[in-house]
């Protein structure tokens, strides 16, 4: 395993999970929120990083993905009129569109461990 | 009771206590006690990981925490979860089953001390971990003490004694072998029910639509992100239930079961999938009931838990058999989540924290079951005459274990750096601060913000503690350790 780049990956794990205690003390909530996706898709990296270049591809549109839909659920998280489909915009990302694809994301797993 | 309904639950138990029979015969060492042999298949392995997952909590607490707060109360333990497992796959899968190939490794204490030798931190994790199965039993306990006495109409404590000898029977018989076989029952019969009571919520309410409808109409920030909870507590909580997913005993060990690394490769799917159905039991009950109060079909409850019991309670809404059907289903994921930490427990005093202090254990096998039955009498003891105490039994649950073992364990297996100093100063202060919480809320010594979330605090600085004293401790020893991790050097560690 290159240890300098999974130095790397650490620093930056550290860097925004200093973000986020900082908003979960703060009380800063999108702080908290735009860690999520970012810190999902570094463990995602670290844990295929002697195979990072092969599977950059799958794991650059997961990741895609992933930040769109949190970026979709952040615009709409202090949403409050029922404007998808009876759920605000962030809730109604988060029930039709995020748990779909968290439900399926193990097929990300199958496709790169073939 | 209804006579076909106390058929269906006899024949349940029938079925448990058989499978732990047949377990027993298969189990004929330590290795099958605690880890099935390390011969599960992918699917046997998916489905027991969201059965012991999906608890009691999971599919009773989260039903009333939904009629309560609207759909808030889904996003975290509800929807979120399948991208835990993902992550857990990811992080932890391929690593821990290669370890297991080069060293023995039968649980998350195992792991610490082969990563680290450190015996500071193999002893603490094991206590832990002993606490902690007994702390996560004892709700266990009470929820199958809640279930059981619906089931048969009888005393609470009555009920909790009944549920608690059952799993303890068929688990002290068979181990994890009886443990993942009996999940798989119990998932399977989760997802099937999870799908029918979605189906008959729906249709009391006129449909999934005319459901929200209803809601927005008495309680408009219901169908929002912005009700009971402030952002901040709901994000904090989703990166403790996302990322805590991957530090939980009950999955690491599932992954030292499996028999080969080929059979991990659809494991993550089946168990997102498996674990989604039973959300639709959670969501159409929880909203549903929500929609129902909204029309006045029922009143509304001070109690959130009264929600499932009232919907399940009801015959406008329910058959009885069915409902009888779906309290044996919770009973299934109640009894699905004790069964692991009964022998996670036991595992954890009994051979863990004996092997710390270089204690050479005899017919470990027979002290396995003893452990067994001694974390089940201790749960029952504090779920039933301690109940003073089981909100600090509460303090090393799902948030104690994810901060004391995420860094060590799912950082520490690819960082180089990780030291077993800082494992321990990690797992230490998560632990403390996890009890300084409890100990301060619940005695309301201090008032927190209503944004402030302490297990998701607990995880983060957990983590960050674990990076910063790897950076100050260095460990020649743990490097050493490390690069022998994956091989069949000697040095660093012990040899299969």
């Amino acid at each position: 395993m290159n240890q300098k780049k999974i130095d790397i990956f650490i620093a930056l794990v550290f860097l925004v999970f200093v973000v986020c205690l900082i908003g979960m003390l703060l009380n800063v909530w999108y702080l908290v929120f735009i860690p999520i996706p970012i810190a999902y898709v570094l463990f995602l990296m670290l844990s295929v990083i002697e195979s990072l270049k092969a599977n950059m591809k799958i794991i650059m549109i997961f990741s895609t993905l992933m930040v769109l839909i949190f970026l979709f659920i952040g615009i709409g998280a202090t949403d409050t009129n029922p404007t998808f489909w009876g759920f605000s915009l962030g809730a109604g990302v988060i029930v039709y569109i995020l748990w779909p694809f968290a439900t399926i994301s193990g097929l990300i797993y199958a496709f790169i461990n073939k | 009771m209804n006579i076909i309904m106390l058929t269906i639950v006899v024949l349940y138990i029938f079925l448990m206590l058989a499978i732990g029979l047949w377990a027993k015969k298969r189990t004929t060492s330590t290795k099958d006690f605690l880890v099935a042999g390390q011969s599960l298949g992918f699917f046997v392995m998916a489905i027991a990981t969201f059965a012991s997952v999906q608890s009691g909590w999971g599919m009773f607490g989260n039903t009333g925490t939904i009629y309560g707060w609207g759909i808030q109360g889904a996003i975290t333990a509800a929807i979120i979860a399948p991208l835990g497992f993902t992550l857990a796959w990811f992080l932890l899968g391929r690593k821990l089953r290669t370890m297991a190939n080069y060293h023995t490794i039968y649980s998350v204490p195992d792991v610490i001390r082969v990563r680290y030798g450190s015996k500071v931190a193999h002893v603490t994790v094991s206590i832990a971990i002993f606490i902690g199965s007994v702390g996560y039993m004892t709700t266990q306990i009470a929820a199958t003490g809640l279930i059981t006495s619906l089931l048969f109409d009888i005393p609470f404590n009555t009920g909790a004694w009944i549920g608690a000898v059952i799993v303890a029977t068929y688990t002290i018989l068979g181990g994890m072998i009886a443990a993942v076989w009996t999940d798989m029952i119990q998932g399977v019969m989760m997802v099937v029910m999870s799908i029918i009571i979605f189906i008959i919520a729906m249709n009391n309410v006129g449909g999934w639509s005319n459901m929200l409808n209803s809601i927005y109409l008495d309680d408009p920030q219901a169908v929002t992100l912005v009700t009971a909870m402030p952002l901040t507590w709901i994000f904090s909580n989703t990166i403790l239930i996302l990322f805590g997913t991957v530090g939980q005993p009950q999955i690491i060990t599932k992954f030292l079961m499996i028999k080969n690394e080929k059979e991990l490769k659809w494991g993550a799917l089946v168990t997102g999938i498996a674990y989604s159905i039973t959300t639709f039991f959670v969501i159409g009950i929880g909203l549903s009931m929500k929609a129902m109060v909204a029309t006045g079909k029922f009143e509304a409850f001070d109690d959130i838990d009264l929600a499932i019991t009232s919907f399940l309670g009801s015959e406008e809404v329910i058959s009885p058999i069915i409902a009888g059907l779906a309290l044996v289903t919770l009973l299934a994921a109640i009894m699905s989540s004790a069964s692991s930490f009964i022998t996670i427990g036991a595992s954890a005093i009994m051979r863990d924290l004996a092997q710390a202090f270089n204690i050479k254990v005899k017919k470990e096998l027979l002290w396995g079951r003893i452990f067994s039955g001694i974390v089940v009498l201790l749960s029952v003891l504090v779920a039933l005459y301690l109940d003073q105490i089981i909100y600090l039994m509460g303090a090393f649950g799902w948030s104690a274990f994810a901060a004391a073992t995420f860094g060590p364990i799912a950082i520490g297996i690819y960082w180089r750096r990780a030291t077993g100093l800082a494992a321990f100063l990690s797992m230490i202060i998560a632990l403390l601060f996890n009890v300084v919480f409890t100990v301060l809320g619940t005695k309301e010594l201090i008032v927190l913000p209503e944004s402030f979330f302490a297990g998701g605090i607990t995880f983060v600085l957990g983590i960050l503690i674990f990076i910063i004293a790897s950076y100050f401790t260095k460990s020649s020893e743990d490097k050493h350790r490390f690069d022998s991790l994956y091989t069949k050097n000697t040095n660093g560690g012990e040899q299969q």
